[in-house]
C-alpha cells in the first residue's frame, strides 16, 4: 500500500507546476516582480527564476535547466529598451530566453507553454515581428494589469483566483519585504535568498487567501 | 484573445514550494511567523477598546475581517501614560483661543 502511494505521488500530474519567470532584474521593475510572484502563487503555481540557482553553474545552463523543468514560462519584454549607461545597448537577454522557450516548446520532449507580456501595445510588432500572430498580454506596466493578464492566460477549474485575492497576496509581500531584506542583509529584492523567501511567503499567503 | 491555459496540476502548498526552492523548514516557519505578524490588523473593521486596568493599560483591538469570526487581540505595546495634554497645556490653548 505505501509503495502504491509513493508511485502515485511521483506522477507529474500530481505535483504542482512551476512557472519560469523571464523578467528584468532592476529596481524599477520591483513592483511588477512582486506582482508576478503574487499572481503566479495565487494560481497555485511555483515561480522560478534564474536568480535562485547556484552561481557556480554557467548562466546559460541554469536558464536551460529551468526551462526544461517548468511546464510554463512567462516572458516580460516590457524593458527591451536602450539603457543610459554608455555604450547604450538594448537588453537582449529576455528575447533570447523567449527564443529558448519557444525552441523547447517545438523540439523538447515535454509540453511547454510560453506567454509573452508587454507594457505597450504594438511595440512588440515592431521590435519582434517574428511573433506576429501570437497573443501578447498587455499589462501597461501596472500591477493590476499583470494580475488581469495572468487571469487571462491561466484558468484553474476548481480554485480560480480573483484579482482582489492577488492584491491581498501582493500586499502581504509588500509588507513583509523590508523584514525579509533586513534578515538577508541586502537592499535589493533581486537576490537569490530574497526571491526564495518571497516565493514561500507568497505561497503561504495564497493558501490563506485563495483556498480558505 | 485565446482562451486561458487550463492548469490541471494541484495547488502548490507552502511545503512543496519550500522544497522545490530549497528553503529549509526552519526558515519556512520564520517566514510564516512574519506573515502571521502582519495579518491580524491588515483588513476588516477595527474597534479600539478602552485600555483595561487588568493588563496595565495595554490596548485591546477588535478586528473582524469579512467572513471570519471576530477576535480580540491585545497589542504588545503599552499605551502612553499621557492620554491627553496636561492641564497646563490645555489652559494655555484655551486662553489662546479666547484671545483670538
Amino acid at each position: 500500500m505505501p509503495l502504491r502511494r509513493r508511485a502515485r505521488s511521483r506522477r507529474p500530474g500530481n505535483r504542482p507546476a512551476s512557472v519560469f519567470l523571464n523578467i528584468p532584474y532592476d529596481e524599477k521593475f520591483e513592483k511588477l516582480y512582486l506582482a508576478y510572484i503574487a499572481g503566479v502563487s495565487a494560481l497555485g503555481l511555483i515561480p522560478r527564476a534564474t536568480l535562485e540557482l547556484r552561481a557556480s553553474v554557467r548562466r546559460l545552463d541554469r536558464i536551460l535547466a529551468l526551462i526544461k523543468v517548468c511546464p510554463f514560462a512567462l516572458h516580460d519584454l516590457s524593458r527591451v529598451e536602450l539603457d543610459r549607461t554608455p555604450p547604450c545597448t538594448p537588453r537582449f537577454n529576455m528575447p533570447f530566453e523567449l527564443g529558448l522557450s519557444v525552441a523547447w516548446d517545438k523540439f523538447g520532449s515535454r509540453p511547454h507553454g510560453w506567454f509573452v507580456f508587454e507594457a505597450k501595445g504594438f511595440r512588440l510588432a515592431k521590435s519582434l515581428s517574428d511573433l506576429s500572430g501570437t497573443d501578447i498580454y498587455l499589462h501597461n506596466g501596472r500591477i493590476d494589469g499583470v494580475f488581469r493578464e495572468l487571469c487571462n492566460a491561466f484558468v484553474r477549474r476548481d480554485q480560480q483566483p480573483s484579482v482582489q485575492q492577488m492584491w491581498r497576496i501582493y500586499r502581504d509581500l509588500r509588507k513583509s519585504l523590508p523584514k525579509i531584506l533586513r534578515t538577508a542583509g541586502v537592499r535589493s529584492a533581486f537576490e537569490a535568498r530574497v526571491f526564495r523567501d518571497v516565493c514561500v511567503l507568497a505561497s503561504a499567503s495564497a493558501r490563506r487567501n485563495v483556498i480558505s | 484573445m485565446a482562451d486561458g491555459t487550463l492548469i490541471v496540476t494541484p495547488f502548490a502548498s507552502t511545503k512543496h514550494t519550500a522544497e522545490i526552492l530549497g528553503v529549509s523548514s526552519s526558515r519556512k516557519r520564520q517566514l510564516l511567523r512574519i506573515l502571521e505578524s502582519e495579518t491580524p490588523f491588515k483588513q476588516g473593521l477595527y474597534i479600539t477598546v478602552k485600555p483595561s486596568k487588568k493588563n496595565k493599560g495595554a490596548r485591546k483591538r477588535k478586528s473582524k475581517p469579512l467572513g471570519v469570526s471576530s477576535k480580540t487581540w491585545t497589542l504588545r505595546w503599552k499605551s502612553s501614560k499621557r492620554s491627553h495634554a496636561s492641564k497646563k497645556a490645555r489652559a494655555l490653548s484655551k486662553a489662546r483661543k479666547s484671545t483670538r
